[in-house]
């Protein structure tokens, strides 16, 4: 990849969270989720992030999407720094899918209002709205009928449908899938993949792919990185990690996973 | 939502029995009754006149069937007449009950002003110094006896200072002032009673509204609606508020029986001409009637309270709402 095809780059990212306790929750002690973590997405690329759980791959995608701050270190996008990018600056370029469908959309609220707040956002007008919404819908594989109902009358697979419909909405240049298959049935994962792949290449999507499935991260990325403990142990195009790792965490995650010949 | 309300209505009736036989049947087995409260007064009353004055009150026919009659006679909101003075019971009741009404509107209305924003505040800013100083003080104002609060701002406000009225709802000369210095008057009347009752129940909202934003504002929805890029009025008016606040305001719907019970020790402290306070003088006197009228209400508000609740979070869940 060359120096000026670079998207997003991380540098130094570190992250700890207080753990509190006694009587009037005072702080005693901390989890160090990320420690100096380092990374590069270029323009196009699928950027895959694995390891174990609990290796901070959550936060790192919450710090990138600006859900939280890092402690220390720096983003820079294009080669400009984003540190001083407000929420809409950031939701703009970079979208993010979530683990658990049942999770990340709201109960209370129609997935028309759901979706028609972003689309509104991303500065269509009222009359464009509906249109918009549908397309979107589509472009998931539902229909728009789907706008007037809530998230509970939709399956497991139908809401990430959803999800990553609502993280369309703003045309991003960066979408962040943190697990976005593993609260799923294996048939269903199997689509979800099928659609990423697809919207993908429609939208010309960067991917941020968070998995602790190497076989999906094998089809998918471009590019791994492995956490430990937050920290990067390993770094490399997919094909070189994968067959022959040089870390021993990655080699226990490869003998982790059941892996069919191809 | 329609054949939800009405499969819920339908357990109300079972409830209603259930109340009605139990505070009736509790009635019959506390000690003493109003045919000795008018004899230990009289020591005049021989042994015949006390069972004439039984079988007039039909206090001598068998209980099943004072039950029976009871029942029949509720049914129609003939609550009877008090024993002590001979006036029908809804009469004394309708004429303390907007006293009352009053003090409750005014302290719920101060508790939710208050228990919400700092909740809600002690949520966003969850664990910091504000959030440590409201969890203390609004635990001494539970911890804090009614009646000792009470005391103390009437020494303050009262003696000391001598801003507030101390006692009743209204002043002696309230008949001859005109209407502007009527209201003037209740209000100086209801501010002690209103702070008193609004302070000391305002831990249990302000504790719930604080858990159930905290509780809310972790869930992934919240992040993918702040990560949509959405304002901050926004995520927390609409996207958490339609989540957290509906169990609120279902709180608020089973306070509804305390405006009859709750108000007892500060009504008698202030003096304050309301339901509270008549309970306490019915119990004080075995006014059998007075306390099964009011007994009755409270129940029917417990129950009205319970569905009112049931019925709002009915409609905030969509599953409910579109079944
Ligand atoms: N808000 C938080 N408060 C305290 N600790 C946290 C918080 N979020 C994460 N942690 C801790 O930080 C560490 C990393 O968490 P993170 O969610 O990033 O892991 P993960 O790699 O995504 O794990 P998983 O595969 O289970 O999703 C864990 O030890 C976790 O307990
Ligand atoms: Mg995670």
């Amino acid at each position: 990849m060359s120096q000026t095809s670079l998207l997003l780059e991380g540098r130094g990212l570190s992250k700890a969270f207080p753990i509190e306790g006694g009587v009037f929750r005072h702080q005693v002690g901390s989890v160090q989720a990320l420690r100096d973590v380092s990374f590069r997405i270029s323009k196009g690329e699928t950027l895959a992030v694995v390891g174990g759980s609990g290796c901070g791959k959550s936060t790192l995608a919450r710090i990138i999407s600006g859900l939280l701050p890092p402690d220390a270190g720096t983003l820079q996008w294009d080669g400009q720094s984003m540190a001083g990018w407000r929420r809409l600056d950031r939701a703009r370029r970079i979208q993010m899918i979530f683990q658990d469908p049942f999770a990340s959309l709201n109960p209370k609220l129609s997935i028309g209002t759901q979706l028609r707040e972003v689309v509104r956002l991303a500065g269509a007008t009222a009359a464009e709205e509906r249109g918009r919404c549908e397309q979107l819908l589509k472009s998931v594989g539902l229909s728009g009928d789907a706008l007037s109902h809530y998230p509970f009358q939709f399956s497991g697979g139908q809401r990430q449908r959803i999800a990553i419909a609502r993280a369309l909405a703003m045309k991003p240049a960066l979408l962040i899938a943190d697990e976005p298959l593993s609260a799923l049935d294996v048939t269903i994962q199997a689509h979800i993949l099928e659609l990423l792949k697809e919207l993908k290449k429609t939208y010309a999507l960067t991917v941020l792919f968070i998995s602790h499935d190497l076989a999906v991260v094998d089809s998918f990325a471009d590019r791994v990185i492995v956490l430990q403990n937050g920290g990067v142990v390993e770094e490399g195009p997919v094909d070189t990690l994968l067959s022959c790792p040089r870390h021993a965490h990655t080699r226990a995650l490869l003998d982790a996973v059941p892996r069919i010949p191809d | 939502m329609i054949p939800f309300l009405l499969r819920r209505s339908l357990h109300l009736i079972p409830t209603l029995i259930g109340i009605s036989l139990i505070s009736f049947f509790l009635m019959q087995l506390a000690p003493g009754g109003p045919v000795d409260q008018i004899a230990d007064m009289n020591p005049h009353v021989t042994p015949e006149a006390k069972a004439r004055i039984r079988s007039d009150l039909g206090l001598d026919r068998p209980i099943p069937a004072q039950y029976v009659s009871w029942v029949k006679r509720m049914a129609f909101l003939d609550f009877g007449t008090s024993f002590t003075d001979g006036r029908p019971v809804i009469r004394k009741i309708s004429e303390r009950l907007p006293a009352t009404i009053l003090l409750n509107i005014l302290s719920i209305g101060l508790m939710i002003l208050l228990a919400l924003p700092i909740g809600w505040l002690s949520a966003i800013r969850a664990n910091s110094l504000f959030d440590k100083a409201m969890t203390v003080l609004v635990f001494v104002g539970f911890s804090m006896p009614t009646y000792a609060l009470a005391l103390w701002l009437m020494i303050l406000f009262g003696l000391n200072l001598g801003w507030l009225p101390i006692s009743g709802w209204s002043s002696l000369n309230f008949i001859e002032v005109p209407l502007w210095r009527k209201a003037l008057d209740i209000a100086q009347h209801l501010i002690m009673p209103t702070l008193v009752l609004g302070l000391t129940s305002l831990a249990g909202l302000s504790r719930y509204a604080r858990n159930s934003l905290l509780e809310v504002i972790h869930q992934d929805y919240i992040r993918a609606a702040r990560a949509k890029g959405l304002s901050f009025r926004r995520v927390y008016g609409v996207h958490a508020a339609r989540n957290a606040l509906i169990p609120m305001v279902t709180l608020v719907g089973l306070m509804l029986p305390d405006i009859i019970g709750g108000g007892v020790i500060i009504e008698t402290i202030f003096a304050y001409p309301g339901i509270g306070r008549l309970g306490y003088e019915a119990i004080m006197t075995r006014d059998y009637n007075l306390i099964m009228a009011l007994t009755v209400i409270s129940a029917a508000l417990t129950v009205l309270g319970n569905f009112l609740a049931d019925a709002l979070y009915a409609y905030a869940d969509p599953r409910i709402r579109y079944k």
